[in-house]
Parts: C-alpha cells; structure tokens; sequence
C-alpha cells in the first residue's frame, strides 16, 4: 500500500474511533440525565474501548514517523488529530459530569465526604 | 472533511456499479436548506448520537455508518445499509 493511502487509512480509521467515542460519551451522558446510570456506565465504557482503538492507531502514525517513513504535515492528519483530542475531552469531562449527577442522587446524608 | 473522503469512495463505487444517485456531505450544522432534496440521510459514526433528533427533525430515514466501514471506506456496507433505508431503488 502506498503511504498516502495507508496515512489516509490511518487518519480514517481514527476518525471513526474517535468519532463513535465521542458519541458513546454524549450517549452516556444523555442516559445519565435519565437516572440509568448503570447503562450510562456501559456506554462510558464502549467509548473507552472506542477511544482506546483510536489511540491505538495513533501510535502506529507516531511509530511511521519515527521510523522516517513520512515527514507529517498532512492536512488529514491534522484533522484526525483534532478528531481525537475532542474525543479524549469529552470522555474526560462527562465522566466526571455523570459523577456528579451520581453525586447529587444521593439521599441527603449520605453524601460521601 | 473526512466525510468529504468517504463520499468521494461512494461516487466512485456507484459509477462502478452503474448506481445513479446523488450524495453530499454536509456538517451538522449545515444540512437544513438540503436535506428534503435526498431520500436517506447517513451519519458518521461520531454524530451517531444526534440520530433521533436528525429523525425528528427531518422525517427521512436516518442510519449510522459503522466505525468500521466509515474508516476504510467501505462503500459495499454502506450502499446495503442504503438499500435498506430506501428498498425502493
């Protein structure tokens, strides 16, 4: 395969694994707001596993490079890159958003310290 | 914009198969003023999310790209999955 079109399949392949990373997260998020936290924490879980794939591959990319097999700056490249950092943000934070709304369920007293 | 990429490997194979049909790529916030001229609506996996209200909103048949295909291009999946959404093509 030529390296145009394997850096392209690399730029795809992240895309969509951030991508459906970043949509499990906002599903996770929108079952939250419904009290199913259990399912909520399934789909956290699936977007980790998404997220993970993508990280994966942008290993891969780093390892071409370090390799000198191509010299970066592709446009592409770029994009999935911006694909992936909002992906990994969004894990970040609506984890820590459906922790609250864990938080905030509880019975008053019962607050953890 | 890597939708961009996809919708081109989907011309390319429906010229192949003789398919004739129109496909845009549109953001998520661009599709307003073109969606009632398509008769299916296909989302990237990283919207999948968005489905139901892309539903509510348009009334056309609605389905998410698999990772997978959306990743290699694999326009063979994706025209089965338009084929489904629309039976009478």
């Amino acid at each position: 395969m030529a390296l145009d079109e394997r850096t392209e399949e690399i730029a795809m392949t992240i895309i969509s694994n951030a991508g459906a990373a970043r949509a499990a997260a906002f599903d996770a998020l929108k079952t939250a707001k419904t009290g199913d936290f259990e399912q909520a924490e399934t789909l956290l879980k699936s977007a980790g596993e998404f997220s993970r794939a993508a990280h994966k591959t942008h290993s891969e990319l780093l390892a071409l490079y370090a390799k000198g097999a191509f010299e970066g700056g592709d446009i592409l490249l770029s994009h999935a890159q911006d694909h992936l950092m909002c992906a990994a943000l969004a894990l970040e934070l609506i984890g820590e958003l459906i922790d609250l709304r864990k938080t905030m369920r509880q019975p008053a007293g019962k607050e953890e310290p | 914009m890597s939708t961009s990429i996809l919708m081109k490997k989907l011309e390319k194979y429906a010229a192949a198969h003789a398919i004739e049909l129109e496909i845009l790529a549109r953001g998520m916030n661009d599709y307003d003023d073109v969606y009632s001229k398509f008769d299916v609506i296909l989302l990237g996996p990283q919207v999948s999310y968005q489905k139901s209200s892309i539903e509510n909103d348009t009334k056309k048949p609605v389905a998410v790209i698999a990772p997978y295909d959306y990743a290699v291009g694999n326009a063979e999946n994706i025209f089965k999955q338009i084929k489904k959404l629309y039976p009478g093509q």
